[in-house]
Order: C-alpha cells, then structure tokens, then sequence
C-alpha cells in the first residue's frame, strides 16, 4: 500500500488478502509518545537513545536556544550516520521564536561541519530578518556554510580555541542532478562570500583571497581562522564564551524594550475614497 | 544540491543509496513521518504542520523516538 509521495506504509498485520475489519483496526492504530511516560522514565530513554540529558526546566527563560550541530541538511536526507540540523525543522522554529512573545531574545550555538548552501543560507537569511535580537556563538568549529549563519546574528562571539574554515565551494562540492559547472559554482559561491561582506566588515575581495589561499590547508586551498583571527578580520564582533554571549543578548534585548516601537498601524482609510496611500 | 562543508564528500554521503522505509502517522493531532526501528518503535523524522509551536516541542523533536502500540487484541492475535 502506498502513502503520500510514494512512501511505503508500514504493514503491521500479516500480508494476505485483507478483510475490512482488519483495515478498521489498521487505522485505529494507536501511538503513544514520550508524553505519556513519566518524567524520570522519559529522562532515562532520551540519555540512552541519544546520549543526551535533559533536565526540566526550572525557570521560564526568555532566551530562545538554537543549537546548530552536525551537518546542515537540505533537501536529501542524509544517510543515518550524519549528525544532522533540519532545515525544514529549523525555520518553523525561527518563526515561531519572532512570533511568539515570551520569548525575547535567540541565542545560536554553532559548532557544525557545513552543510547544504540553500539550506544554510536560508537558515541565515531568517535570523537576519528577525526582529528580535540574536546573538551567535562558535563554539569548536563553525565552518563553511556555518559561516553565513554566524555573521546573519546581530552580534557574535567566537570561542578563543574554535576555528572557522574558510574554503571555495568546489573542495567538497557535489551537484546532484544539475549539470557541475564552473559558472554555476562560482555563482553559488558569490551569494555566500556577498552574505559575509554585507554582514560583517570583510570585504569581498578579503574574503575570496581566504577563500582560496593556498598552503594553509593541507591539500587544497582554503584559511583556518582560529578565535582571535576570525575577531581580526572583521567576521566576528569578538572573542567570548557562554556568559559573555547571554549578557550581550541582554543588553540587546533591554536596549529593544528601551527604544520605542516602530509604528506598525496602518494608515487610516479616508472616508473621501482616496488612496490610503497618498 | 550543494554541499559546501569540510567533511570528504563520500563520508556524508556513504549509505544515500540505502532506502529508508519511512511512514506517516498521527500524533496528538498531527502528522508526522517516522522511521520504524523496531515493531513497537519509531524514530521521528519530520513533524508535518503549519503550526510553528509545534517545532517548539522537544517531545516531537526529530530523532526522539516514540512507541507505537496496537489498541485490539484481535490484531495482535493475527501477528
């Protein structure tokens, strides 16, 4: 049987001839979720299905935290052994972030490998658009497509022992389904280094040079920027960690309450018939 | 698609060709698409919705797996 974009549906009951009444069970099919296991229970399976502990949260924070880990994933899934940040996961929680009002502030927490670029730049395109202010933190390596994301964050920090790599896009890159060519790349590549410069103080021509210095990378070309180096070249506003990164959020979100709220109201419709815009 | 990362390509793509069995299913109103491990467990792949609370929700966070349990007894005596 087949389900929505050709998926296979899972066949619970023994393949045969199917009676009616088995097709009535097969929809009633019920799910239970974490939800319904007891706090402690749940606590326990998600420290052994993902290695990872999660405490409940005692206070109600206004600080919204996106952790983006792993490869950034587009429009392939990729295959299990990937650590992967969704994309498609990732924007609805942008938005609900900008939209939702007890949450005042988003703090992104980078430590990835890179990922796909339409994903990534989407991802960074979002953050730059918010009106709530953000705040970014590399913490051990934030490289390639990272990079965008970082800068997209009104202002950033980078831990003093992380490194961004710096690299053109062909060192890795792989078009599936699209013709590989050189144009194509370079256009790719120039939405990317045009994103850096117009969000950070690097220029373009600064930035192609770290692209594609050689002898820095062992075999290709490309710059490793460790802490400090990536404050020096203008990417990144400076070097800190955690709690300089929630006080300057802070700061930020205290200086929005401060500032009075641009007018959003629409303009008054005139009775006379005119353009409301006049 | 392009990958622009510092990983070797044939790393993150090893294993693309491998069909993955994927299913969608309600949950608590919605549609998600989850990935069966085992006959009474599924790993959640994607949350299917407009609502953009939803993402918000650790407990349909992807990768979170869930448990699936058949209601009737008839069913079961089949298996």
């Amino acid at each position: 049987m087949y389900y929505r974009s050709g998926r296979k549906r899972l066949d619970l009951v023994t393949p045969g001839i199917e009676t009616p009444t088995q097709k009535h069970v097969k929809s009633q099919m019920k799910v239970e979720s974490f939800a319904q296991l007891s706090e402690g229970e749940a606590a326990t399976q998600a420290i052994t299905a993902f290695g990872e502990a999660r405490t409940p949260p005692q206070t109600v924070s206004n600080v919204h935290v996106m952790s983006i880990i792993g490869q950034i994933e587009g429009h392939i899934i990729l295959p299990p052994q990937n650590k992967t940040t969704k994309y498609e996961h990732v924007i609805p929680q942008l938005v609900a972030v900008e939209q939702n009002p007890s949450i005042e502030g988003l703090l992104v927490v980078l430590n990835t490998v890179g990922g796909d670029v339409e994903a990534g730049l989407a991802i960074a395109e979002m953050i730059d658009t918010m009106s709530k202010p953000s705040v970014s933190l590399i913490l051990g390596g934030g490289h390639s497509i990272a990079l965008p994301i970082a800068v997209s964050c009104k202002y950033r920090f980078i831990a003093s022992t992380a490194t961004v790599t710096i690299h053109p896009l062909r060192l890795s890159g792989l078009v599936i389904g699209v013709p590989q060519t050189y144009e194509y790349l370079e256009k790719m590549q120039d939405r990317v280094i045009k994103f850096v410069s117009e969000h950070s103080t690097i220029t373009q021509e600064k930035l192609r040079e770290l692209m594609f210095r050689t002898g820095e990378l062992v075999r290709d070309v490309g710059t490793v920027l460790v802490g400090v180096d990536a404050v020096t070249l203008g990417l990144i506003d400076e070097v800190g960690g955690l709690s300089d990164a929630l006080r300057v959020l802070e700061k930020l979100i205290k200086e929005k309450h401060a500032k009075p709220e641009a007018d959003n109201s629409l303009p008054e419709i005139p009775t006379d018939g005119g353009s409301p815009l006049k | 698609m392009i990958l622009y990362t510092v990983l070797p390509i044939e790393i993150v793509l090893e294993g693309l060709e491998q069909e993955r069995d994927f299913i969608d299913i309600q949950l608590q109103g919605l549609t998600i698409t989850v990935e069966p491990v085992s006959l009474e467990e599924a790993v959640i792949v994607r949350i299917i919705s407009t609502d953009p609370r939803h993402y918000l929700n650790p407990q349909l966070s992807p990768g979170r797996k869930i448990r699936m349990a058949q209601v009737s007894s008839f069913t079961t005596a089949m298996l």
